[in-house]
């Protein structure tokens, strides 16, 4: 259902519903009162009369309370966007509008002070809680307590000058209390009553924006510990890159003098077949020395078929516990993709490693990796697999740096894919249901022919 | 405070709405006969109340402090003025009281008239009495308080600056007599005047 008509459904029938019930549930609630007080003028005793006095402030208080949950909740809710001011506006007009309509529906007394007081009451409520959502029960707890202290007032003879206390069921109570002689009873339960719960509701504000603070500040507090953390994974991150391209860059210094004295011994040899072993040597450690190159230089890109990495990252990939059968297609006329083929082969191993790693449990691991291009000349790598699936909770967190499912990762695995892939002008996606599969999808712009 | 300036503005507005009616004074009433000069009923009273209200008990209890020979119903009917030497009617329509005997107004209305009138017919001195004060005055109270004032011998009333004219008016219409009193305690001395 539209989110706007449920409320206006919810105000308008859930309002009628409740009021209706309400009055025929109180129906028996008031003959009881009205037992009570029968009772108190015949015996004259005054116990009952007290008796009676409660019960009645019960049932003040549960009579229009309708009018107020529905139109507090139904500003708070329906209008919270909306600023201060026209929220205030709007809550006038609902409560009056639902108060009139239960005064001309049941026929009771308007009683213009406890209805102001109960505006004011709602609109305090709304202007300390119209930012916080969650304390919405809170807020009606402190409302529904209001709505019980403005009811004590009603018992009050004393205010009745004032235009307080004209109600059926309360002026029933007056008379007899006037005849037991007992006005001055009725005062006190009015006043005993009334403090507590307004003391009551105001300290119960107080709390509640307390502790509201104090989670507001916890928030922030664990903002800044997982801005901290992350900040911290990126200098961890950063500092293994250096780290690896320094013991890389060392790799260089013995393939020198490895080249170096290859060269000196084919120099030095007559021998044929030494001399071939030699240039084979020679070509090995021009390539080890190309890729350490590749590695170092992020921008050093080659054009190459897409069949050439694939089957140079099929060469690559270490299957430890899972035996998956891997299923490969490659369509021809493939575009050329222009790409530093070390960086690119090590993200579609990490990939590949972790869609094995899925599956290990299942009892029919299947990996399918598909190829294909558009008219665009875009290359589309998605790597399918029916392993163990990611919850949509992680699905969110897996590009983030240091986030891991398994406990010895360091969680910088799929990051590192995406930068490559993004360094390459490419896009990557995914998507997983849990206990089924996940879906890779790897975008690359191909070369066209007069780049 | 910029922006708790709307906040103070309508919180300003509904005191000056409140303020008005809080400091309205009661006026001081225009007190009537004290008490009759003579009785005007015998015993035995048949006492009922117009409007399911608790006040014909309470006037049932104060007739039973001044030793005033009574029978109360809630629900007196012509029947029920057999050996009867007078009617007190105490008006008091409570919608809670009529919900709570699955009557509504008319029908209440309807019997009343017919008991007074029964009454007037056979020459029972019928009083009317108020005890509602301004807490009980509303449309239906003075429709009642009409259509048994029309019947009335004597009138007793607890009244305030709202009702006084009223009863007044229906005083002068019906060329009664008239008690307006202040509170219950002041109630009992017209009361008792009308029977000693």
């Amino acid at each position: 259902m539209n989110k706007k008509l449920f409320w206006w459904v919810y105000l308008i029938l859930g309002f009628y519903l409740s009021t209706y019930l309400l009055k025929n549930l109180l129906l028996p609630f008031s003959v009881q009162i009205l037992e009570d007080l029968e009772k108190s003028i015949i015996s004259t005793n005054n116990g009952l009369l007290i008796i009676a006095a409660i019960k009645t402030i019960i049932y003040e208080t549960l009579y229009d309370l309708p009018v107020f949950i529905f139109s507090y909740s139904f500003v708070y809710f329906y209008f919270r966007r909306t600023n201060l001011v026209p929220k205030f506006f709007y809550l006038l007009v609902i409560t009056l509008c639902l108060y009139f309509i239960t005064l001309n529906t049941y026929g009771s007394v308007f009683e213009l002070i406890t209805i102001s007081l109960m505006l004011i009451g709602q609109i305090i409520l709304i202007a300390i809680f119209h930012k916080n959502y969650d304390s919405f029960f809170s807020s009606l707890f402190v409302l529904i307590q209001l709505k019980l202290a403005f009811s004590c007032l009603l018992l009050a003879p004393w205010l009745n000058h004032y235009g307080v206390g004209y109600s059926d069921l309360v002026t029933n109570i007056k008379i007899s209390a006037s005849y037991l002689s007992r006005s001055s009873i009725l005062n006190f339960i009015s006043f005993a009553f009334f403090l507590p719960f307004t003391i009551g509701a105001v300290f119960f504000i107080l709390l509640s924006i307390l502790y509201t603070r104090r989670l507001e500040s916890e928030k922030r507090e664990k903002q800044k510990e997982k801005e901290l953390l992350k900040m911290q994974m990126l200098a961890e991150e950063a500092q293994v890159w250096q780290e690896l391209h320094f013991l890389i860059h060392d790799l260089k210094s013995p393939l020198m003098t490895t080249a170096g004295l290859n060269s000196l011994i084919e120099l030095k040899v007559k021998d044929p077949q030494v001399k071939e072993y030699c240039q084979k040597i020679g070509d090995s450690v021009e390539a080890v020395n190309d890729m350490i190159s590749e590695f170092l230089h992020n921008e050093k890109r080659k054009v190459i078929n897409v069949g050439e990495l694939i089957n140079f990252v099929r060469a690559n990939v270490i299957v430890k516990n899972a035996n998956p059968q891997v299923s490969i297609k490659i369509p021809p006329n493939l575009p050329q993709i222009n790409i530093n083929r070390i960086r690119m082969a090590r993200a579609l191993i990490n990939v590949i490693e972790n869609a094995i790693q899925a599956v290990s449990s299942e009892s029919k691991p299947l990996i399918f990796i598909k190829i294909n291009s558009d008219k665009d000349n875009k290359v589309f790598l998605t790597i399918i697999d029916n392993g163990s699936g990611i919850s949509q909770v992680n699905l969110a967190k897996i590009w983030n740096v240091g986030f891991s499912t398994k406990d010895k990762s360091r969680g910088l695995g799929m990051s590192f894919v995406k930068k490559v892939i993004e360094d390459h002008g490419g896009l990557i996606k995914a998507s997983s249901i849990l206990g089924k599969g996940t879906v890779i999808q790897i975008v690359l712009p191909g070369v066209k022919a007069n780049d | 405070m910029a922006r708790s300036k709307p906040f103070l503005i309508i919180i300003i507005s509904l005191t000056l709405i409140i303020f008005p009616n809080c400091i309205k004074k009661p006026q001081v009433l225009q007190y009537t006969l004290p008490h009759l000069p003579y009785p005007i009923a015998k015993e035995r009273v048949l006492i009922t109340v117009a409007g399911q209200g608790p006040e014909g008990l309470v006037v049932a209890k104060i007739c039973d402090d001044l030793k005033i020979s009574n029978t109360f119903s809630y629900k007196a009917t012509i029947e029920d003025l057999k050996d009867i030497n007078s009617l007190l009617v105490a008006v008091g329509v409570s919608k809670v009281g009529m919900e709570s005997i699955y009557t509504d107004f008319e029908q209440e209305k309807q019997r009343i008239i017919r008991l007074v009138a029964k009454a007037n017919e056979q020459r029972i001195p019928i009083i009317m009495v108020y005890l509602g004060g301004s807490n009980r005055w509303d449309i239906l109270n003075q429709e009642m308080l009409s259509a048994v004032g029309n019947y009335a011998n004597y009138i007793i009333a607890i009244s305030s600056h709202k009702s006084e004219d009223f009863f007044h008016g229906i005083a002068m219409e019906n060329t009664i007599p008239f008690t307006l009193v202040k509170d219950m305690e002041r109630f009992y001395v017209p009361l008792n005047s009308a029977f000693r």
